[in-house]
């Protein structure tokens, strides 16, 4: 799958002299950075958030369902055995 | 407060809620997560509510059925980030869920209003202090290696698995410790790498919530496990990140 739209680089810092930003390609991995964050606020679901649509109520897209398919996603795209087993 | 009309199919997405001040809040350059509308700031009692107009139907259509979409995430999800964290380079901002929306002003102040203890909270725990993702990779020697002949599948297989033996154990000591130290400095820290936790030769990753004024102690912890590791691991700092994954207490 392609990795999406070609995205800017946030206000990264990089002061550390032998750390590595993006070491695999600065697009994909800024990337998965920015949906890391983006999408860190959307994990825990409790339901109290609720999308109100036309007057009806939806609770909050089911997003661990939504990243498990993504991670198969990125599976398939950098396969490895040290990928799955890296530590959450 | 009157609420402005908003036409029928409209509704508000949220991008996050900051405190007011006596500035007027300052205008938002990136188009609105649907790369049409503005962003504008809505005033809410003590709150200014940072939202731009979605076309109701269609977008949460469009949510439902592209959350599993990579492609449409991504651009979405970093038209969200940018937003956010134009926002957030001149307030202190509570920012919301990805893909939170609202039918009318009416249902988000009420949504606001009945938040605001929580939120008032969270404002006192995330006011001057960034979030920054770290990330600690294994540093292998992957030397090329040298182009072996391969005449069969079978040789193709044995190759392969002759790799896959010399593939080094993998090492968790002392990444403890570089937590204990972060966690030290930090005001609170969360696991994170939903999406990028497959990452190649990943060890160890979180994010931490860290207060500006401790930004030079931040660095130079940091400065000394690169130090350490030098040559075997590689540490990857990331952000500064609006408060994403510390604003949970809000809901």
């Amino acid at each position: 799958m392609a990795p999406g739209p070609r995205i800017p680089l946030l206000q990264m810092q990089n002061d550390f002299e032998s750390v590595i930003l993006a070491r695999h390609g600065e697009e994909d991995v800024s990337l998965l950075d920015i949906l890391d964050h983006v999408l860190n606020a959307g994990v825990v679901i409790h339901g109290s958030l609720v999308i109100s649509l036309a007057g009806v109520d939806l609770v909050y897209l089911g997003v661990n369902v939504v990243l498990t398919s993504i991670e198969t996603a990125l599976r398939n795209i950098e396969p490895g055995p040290e990928a799955k087993r890296s530590l959450r | 407060m009157a609420n402005r009309r908003i036409a029928a199919e409209t509704a508000l997405y949220l991008y996050g809620i900051s405190k007011s001040s006596r500035a007027k809040a300052a205008s938002i350059a990136s188009e609105g997560i649907d790369g049409v509308h503005p962003v504008q700031s809505l005033a809410c009692e003590d709150f200014i509510c940072w939202v731009s107009s979605v076309d109701a139907a269609s977008f949460s259509r469009a949510i439902s059925s592209n959350m599993e979409n990579l492609e449409w995430l991504a651009l979405h999800g970093v038209r969200h980030q940018k937003i956010v964290a134009e926002i957030a380079a001149r307030n202190t901002v509570v920012p919301a869920r990805f893909g939170t929306i609202f039918s009318s002003e009416a249902t988000l102040f009420k949504n606001v209003r009945a938040r605001r203890t929580a939120l008032e909270k969270v404002f006192a725990k995330i006011s001057d202090a960034e979030e920054w993702g770290v990330k600690v990779f294994a540093e292998q020697a992957r030397a090329p290696q040298p182009a072996e002949r391969v005449r069969s599948g079978k040789d193709y297989l044995q190759l392969k698995a002759a790799r896959l033996k010399k593939r080094p154990e993998r090492d968790n000591s002392g990444l403890q410790e570089l937590a204990a130290e972060l966690e030290k400095i930090a005001i609170d820290s969360a696991p994170t790498g939903k999406v990028s936790g497959t990452q190649q030769d990943l060890l160890w990753q979180a994010t931490f919530l860290v207060p500006r004024s401790r930004h030079g102690q931040w660095n130079q912890a940091l400065k000394e496990f690169v130090k350490k590791w030098r040559g075997k691991r590689r540490i990857e700092v990331n952000g500064p990140w609006p408060p994403y994954s510390f604003v949970a207490d809000a809901e």
